[in-house]
């Protein structure tokens, strides 16, 4: 519990129960199958899109400084420049607020607005729900980078919140809107998950990571493409999807 | 509801657990006890032999999110925002790896459970178990996740399956994001 910030986990699962709730309710047996694949085809392309970002010059010396100023600051530790004083382990919330909420971890004062997370919560539990994308690849940026909040915190804190929204969206397409489940198929996708869970690290070490995220931006804009026009104009202007 | 083929040659086999006694409910329970314990065995043992497989890299991975995460406190603690964002950054970053590693690899634990499930859509989808004192009732899935549970808690007191957890958690635990190790020269400890 030492690293639950439980304001911040609640404002993302109440946000990502609506959403997850709200989606399969709306949309289920409403979109057609057509639009889904359209509508997933275009996030396919966003990401794509991150992910070409990160392989640009610019991309690559974002990270280089995040790296550079990592390696310069753990020197600096090394040398005892740097100080500070430890207080009380764990979280520790403060106060609560509407708008602000005040906690320390590790003696270190953290705030945020709850609004935000609950608002991101909502967003990022109906792309899941919707086109089953989101979830912890989206929650633990959100919370770094937007939040502003850090590593440490958000790791198990997003986790409870994804566990909750997952649990309310699959509950609701299941049990509320009756949608029928194909059990095989899903076990069959688990076994070229883990195949590939196997595989991808035992692969990896011998390709650098630029290239394999170029490899994806490749796939990304093939089945982007393919899926954008097989949805929204009825037929595929790509061979194979 | 035709039976996939796969499961034509599976049937006679799982449902023989399902017809020991003759009465009906028992018989689910045994049958479905055999049927979680199977999937349960399954799925240890792969989900073993991922983690064989790929623990070098995984360990890699979360022992730099760990470092990163212990920096960025360091960072933070020294009042340093800019290295504080870097390092935050670079452990989201490693994070995602080792996040999505262990993520995928549960599907090595997990994919019985759905082989399993899909059996038993074809022989129990219209069964229902009414839950006593209300209106609801409980379908095949409810019933089969129960089980395994009491299936799980039962397992794992086997010394086999206990020896089988305790390396997969020493596994774990060697490259899991532990508690922060702020280093002593951030908390003014200096020597």
């Amino acid at each position: 519990m030492g690293r639950l910030v439980l304001p911040l986990g609640a404002a993302l699962a109440i946000g990502g129960i609506a959403g997850a709730y709200l989606i399969p309710v709306l949309t289920a047996g409403k979109i057609s199958l057509k639009a889904y694949v359209g509508y997933f085809g275009l996030i396919v392309f966003i990401i794509g899109a991150f992910l070409f970002y990160d392989t640009t010059p610019k991309g690559q010396e974002k990270k280089k400084k995040a790296k550079a100023a990592a390696q310069a600051f753990q020197e600096s530790v090394k040398k005892g420049a740097a100080s500070g004083e430890a207080a009380a382990q764990g979280v520790q919330v403060k106060s609560w607020g509407l708008t602000r909420i005040d906690f320390t971890f590790y003696g270190v004062e953290f705030h945020f607005n709850p609004v935000w997370p609950l608002v991101g919560g909502f967003f990022i539990a109906a792309l899941s729900a919707f086109l089953g994308i989101g979830g912890g690849f989206l929650y633990v940026p959100f919370c770094t980078n937007i939040v502003n909040l850090p590593m440490y915190v958000v790791a198990g804190t997003s986790a409870l919140a994804v566990f909750i929204s997952m649990i309310t969206s699959i509950f609701t397409f299941m049990f509320v809107k009756g949608t029928p489940v194909d059990f095989l198929f899903i076990g069959a996708e688990l076994v070229g998950i883990a195949t590939g869970s196997i595989v991808g690290p035992m692969t990896s070490k011998y390709i650098p990571d630029i290239w394999l995220k170029r490899l994806f931006v490749v796939l990304a804009i093939y089945v982007g493409i393919g899926y954008t026009t097989k949805g929204f104009l009825g037929y595929s202007v790509l061979p194979g999807l | 509801m035709e039976m996939h083929p796969f499961y034509q040659v599976l049937d006679p086999y799982l449902i023989y657990f399902y017809r020991l006694t003759g009465h009906v409910g028992v018989d689910f329970v045994i049958g479905t006890l055999v049927l979680a314990g199977i999937a349960m065995l399954i799925g240890e043992v792969s989900v073993f032999l991922a983690f064989r497989f790929t623990r070098k890299r995984f360990g890699e991975k979360t022992a730099e999110a760990e470092k990163y995460q212990n920096l960025s406190m360091d960072a933070l603690k020294a009042g340093n925002k800019e290295a504080y964002q870097a390092t935050n950054k670079l452990a989201n970053d490693a994070f995602g790896h080792s996040f999505f590693q262990q993520l995928t690899l549960s599907a090595a634990f997990l994919w019985p459970v759905f082989f399993a499930l899909a059996w038993m859509q074809y022989r129990f989808l219209e069964v229902e178990f009414p839950i006593p004192g209300t209106n609801w009732s409980l379908g095949f899935i409810g019933g089969f996740i129960i089980i395994y549970i009491a299936a799980y808690l039962a397992l794992k007191r086997l010394p086999w399956f206990r020896r089988l957890k305790g390396i997969l958690e020493s596994y774990l635990n060697n490259g899991s994001v532990l508690t922060p190790e702020i280093s002593p020269k951030a908390k003014g400890e200096h020597p």
